[in-house]
């Protein structure tokens, strides 16, 4: 199982806001570190990996964790 | 720009004592030529841009918004189906031109937006202030070929420079050459008429 370095719960945010904080969150961490990113917002399960996979990062997995919350997991690059 | 489509355009904005130019929006499943953006924009951005009279010639290269890229057809969606979207092979979108758009798009103020739907016989707006202009001004219309209003979201009012009093109206590009009629019909809601009838109800 990968090892979360951070969780951020986005749940009750909306676009653009859920791309923004997952973004301040990635620029605080280590290149290599993953990032667990939490959101209810249907939208954001889509945009949010799309976009940090645009600025260069890894999405190591998108998932459904019950009737209303996705877990995004990303790995910080270089 | 086409003759028509322009006097049209002139028309409608002077009924509606409308400050901004309408933007056309032209799905495309080939290349188009035309000026890209500088840097990737997001949708929203454009059609402010084009609203000032700039064209522009986007392909998903030139989009910083996943969602628009959703929205107007670019690709599939890999997690969840949300909609409005295009569902045909988007290869380019043109914004800006009028002549062989898809959907017009026009910004407008609520008074406006009640002027349009007299012209039009009544508009049933759906909007959930999510992927406003790609998805419900845009998508939406194109989809179904009737006008939707969009009180905008977050991602438009935001990043895309839209104003609180600002609303859009997406409007196939059919209904939009039918506009000289329908404002002959109603000639008495043009902004000019109606500047002179609410001086009148005044003294009443």
């Amino acid at each position: 199982m990968t090892k979360i370095d951070q969780e951020i719960n986005l749940k009750g945010g909306v676009c653009p806001y859920t791309f923004v904080k997952t973004k301040l969150a990635l620029e605080m961490m280590e290149p290599g570190e993953v990032l667990r990113v939490i959101v209810d917002y249907l939208p954001a399960v889509e945009n949010v990996p799309r976009s940090v996979h645009n600025e260069g990062h890894q999405v190591l997995d998108v998932s459904q964790m019950n009737d209303s919350d996705w877990a995004i997991t990303i790995r910080k690059s270089k | 720009m086409q003759k028509e489509a322009q006097e049209i355009e002139e028309a409608i904005r002077s009924y509606l004592g409308m400050n901004h130019r309408l933007a056309g929006i032209r799905i495309a499943g080939e290349n188009m030529d035309g000026n890209h953006p500088a840097i990737p924009v997001t949708f929203c951005r454009a059609v402010r841009e084009a609203l000032g009279g700039k064209e522009l010639v986007i392909g998903t290269d030139d989009l910083s918004c996943p969602n628009a890229e959703l929205c107007l057809g670019f690709r599939e969606p890999m997690f969840v189906d949300i909609g409005p979207r295009i569902q045909s092979k988007t290869k380019m979108v043109r914004i800006g031109p009028l002549d062989g758009a898809d959907v017009v798009l026009f910004v407008l103020n609520p008074e406006q937006v009640m002027i349009m739907s007299i012209l039009l016989g009544g508009i049933r707006a759906e909007f959930k202030g999510e992927r406003a202009i790609c998805g419900e001004a845009v998508a939406k219309v194109y989809n179904e070929g009737k006008p939707n209003v969009s009180f905008l979201c977050n991602g438009a009012r935001e990043l895309g420079g839209f104003e609180a009093h600002e609303v859009v109206l997406g409007l196939p590009y059919a209904l939009f050459l039918e506009l000289p009629d329908r404002m002959s019909k109603f000639a008495s809601l043009s902004r000019s008429v109606r500047e002179s009838m609410s001086q009148l109800l005044r003294r009443c």
